[in-house]
């Protein structure tokens, strides 16, 4: 960006009052906080890196769901946790991508259709299109703000639902259509029989890990950009008060649609990966139950923050499946198929209480207990 | 560019039947500080939002020098230099104070959501920085800056509103009760603050404001409102001196002492009518 197309800021610095003393850099306080955050990321990025190699693919397959879950939690954070704005349709934009995906990198079988792109620009053509079936919903999504956007996007799951059953050739109608596996300058998302890398077999889950947990780490740093830079800042000003936010200079509609646009493309992103992640795209995954599940991350980790969407996205996924799996272990939980408390009604449960928790003792979350900690801290010295 | 003229001309603004203000009509000249007094109900505040386009009006113009402000959405309003602050807070009050005076920045800055995902805004940002660094500093809070919003004390929030609107660069300053709520030093010392930034930065002010010893002291001229008409307009003491004012707002008996006559006792409205104003309440956190 050239720097003419900066408006410059109307008076410069010499009629500026003048400052009666330095300006305080930065504390050194800030800086060890900043190094400490650095180290913490890259030992976050370090370990999935190595994961493949040290655990099983059952841990790596609920790493996949958790990261599709985490990138349209994302998306959720910044459009309900920054702007405000409530929506409950984020599973019929997951469809959008999943389907999207999967009918333009899939092949015709008998009834249902497909184009047969390359799987990359399938992707990211299924992408765009959930955006702009977000743009499309836009002028409502602009108009309405909070819970009414609620209501209005709640209709968006139920239409989504009607079209996957009654669009057969795309969609596949009740048994859902398979999914093309990614591939990538030839080489494939899927298991390849003798594929060995450092002595481990190397298929699908070990590969999608890499491809998944780049599209997460993009996904995060663009999340954080966007949060922490001007759109993010108009978005909580709009979320706090749209009036305030109009008066210092924020185009309020515009501000609404662009978070449900940017939103939609990470549903539809999410829906990609989940595609990918499941090898086969189903109707009844994608109903309101989806839609509140996003709600519950972005709410366990912390509205509005990132590394909360993360967290609360790994929370929601790993608990069901890691309760059936110990079954036999825990008490009072379990195995599918057996008489007492199933595992996935226990984790619904369990989250549904810390939702409860969370609102009443910390409604900023996992993040505005970090922040309490630390303005303690800040406060003490 | 230097401090506007804001002609209201003929202002009216009716809610389904209700006129809020009838006929407003008053200049202010460049680089003069303006009170809007009068009772509660008076259309005081009504009047400020028709000013920054958040009402549209039902009839009259108001231009800011030559431009017809009328019918402009309020950001562009503040596109145009006016910055304001509010009655009751309005700050996000779990974000940073200096991530609510960057949201000042808003209209001068470009970085949109694609630039901005794509690292391309921060050169920009760090920039506008600085000089809200410089603001904060002019009014008191620079070693505040990394604090959250909503734990600030009360006179600091004030503070922070009052920055806010100074970082949108504004040549015209609305302040909706900016001493409100403030005890006797710290509302001194906010009129004090808007005296030096109309000062240094050439700014045409606009206040709606109870404390009568805040008004006194600041404003350059004042107009009176009372059921949405102006009833008096002049300066200082021709207003002080106004029978119908006197008898209406100030209280006929006693004259309202301009000077803080008793720092011990913190009432921001005490030579106003009998009438109580809701004390502006924080939004939250």
């Amino acid at each position: 960006m050239s720097d003419d197309t900066i408006a410059p800021p109307r008076s410069t610095a010499a009629e500026a009052p003048p400052p009666s003393g330095a300006p305080a850099t930065a504390p050194s306080s800030a800086r060890s906080r900043r190094v400490l955050g650095a180290a913490a990321m890259v030992a976050a990025l370090a370990v999935p890196l190595v994961l493949p190699f040290y655990v099983d693919a059952f841990w790596l397959r609920i790493g996949l769901f958790a990261m599709a879950a985490a990138v349209g939690a994302l998306g959720l954070t910044i459009l309900f946790g920054a702007a405000g704005q409530l929506s409950l349709g984020h599973a019929f934009f997951v469809a959008v991508g999943t389907y999207g995906y999967g009918f333009l990198a899939g092949d015709d079988h008998g009834q249902v259709k497909g184009l047969g792109l390359p799987p990359l620009l399938a992707a990211v053509l299924a992408i765009l299109f959930a955006g702009l079936c977000g743009l499309l919903f836009s002028p409502v999504a602009s108009r309405l703000r909070g819970i009414y956007l609620g209501i209005a996007s709640l209709g968006l799951v139920f239409l989504g639902h009607h079209l996957l059953l009654n669009l057969p050739a795309v969609t596949g109608g009740y048994d859902g259509r398979s999914v093309e596996p990614f591939a990538l300058g030839g080489f494939t998302f899927s298991d390849v029989s003798d594929r060995l890398v450092l002595g481990i077999p190397f298929g699908a889950v070990e590969s999608l890990w890499y491809l998944f947990l780049a599209v997460t780490v993009v996904a995060t740093l663009v999340a954080r950009n966007v949060l922490r830079g001007r759109p993010g800042r108009a978005f909580r000003l709009m979320r706090d008060s749209e009036v305030g936010a109009a008066a210092m200079g924020v185009r309020v509609q515009r501000a609404k649609a662009g978070a449900f646009v940017l939103s939609s493309m990470y549903a539809g992103t999410a829906g990609v990966l989940t595609a990918l992640a499941f090898q086969r795209a189903v109707p009844d995954y994608f109903d309101l139950q989806l839609s509140i599940d996003f709600l519950a991350m972005i709410i366990l980790g912390g509205l509005g923050s990132t590394s909360g969407a993360l967290v609360g996205a790994t929370f929601v996924i790993a608990l069901p499946i890691v309760l059936s799996r110990y079954a036999d272990v825990l008490p009072l939980v379990v195995a599918p198929g057996q008489e007492g408390i199933q595992a996935s009604f226990a984790a619904t449960f369990v989250y549904g209480v810390l939702v409860v928790i969370v609102m009443l003792t910390q409604p900023g979350g996992l993040r505005a207990m970090v922040h309490s900690l630390r303005d303690r801290r800040s406060t003490a010295h | 560019m230097s401090a506007p003229r804001l002609a209201v001309d003929e202002v009216t603004l009716a809610f389904s039947g209700l006129l809020a203000l009838d006929k407003v009509a008053f200049t202010v000249e460049p680089g003069s500080i303006h009170a809007v007094i009068g009772p509660n109900g008076a259309g005081k505040s009504s009047l400020l939002n028709v000013l920054c386009g958040i009402y549209p009006v039902t009839g009259g113009r108001i231009l800011v020098d030559e431009q017809e402000v009328t019918r402009l959405r309020p950001d562009r309003v503040a596109a145009l230099g006016v910055g304001r602050t509010f009655q009751n807070i309005v700050v996000s009050p779990r974000e940073s104070v200096l991530d609510n005076l960057m949201v000042g920045r808003h209209g001068l800055t470009r970085a949109g959501l694609v630039s901005t995902a794509l690292w391309l805004g921060r050169r920009e940002q760090r920039r506008h920085e600085a000089r809200v660094r410089e603001i904060a500093e002019f009014v008191g809070l620079s070693d505040k800056l990394d604090s959250t919003a909503g734990r600030l004390p009360f006179g600091d929030l004030k503070r922070l509103e009052f920055a806010r609107a100074l970082c949108l660069e504004p040549r015209l300053l609305i302040l909706d009760e900016p001493v409100a709520g403030l005890n006797a030093t710290e509302s001194w010392e906010l009129g004090q603050l808007v005296l030096a930034a109309r000062a240094s930065l050439d700014l045409t002010v606009v206040f709606v404001e109870h404390d009568m010893g805040v008004v006194m002291s600041i404003a350059d001229r004042i107009t009176v409102l009372d059921f949405g008409r102006v009833v008096a307009e002049g300066t200082p003491a021709e207003v002080r001196s106004d029978p119908t004012v006197v008898s209406a707002y100030l209280g006929a008996p006693d004259e309202p002492d301009p000077d803080e006559s008793d720092p011990d006792e913190p009432d921001p409205d005490d030579s106003l009518t009998a009438e109580t104003e809701p004390r502006a309440e924080r939004t939250s956190p």
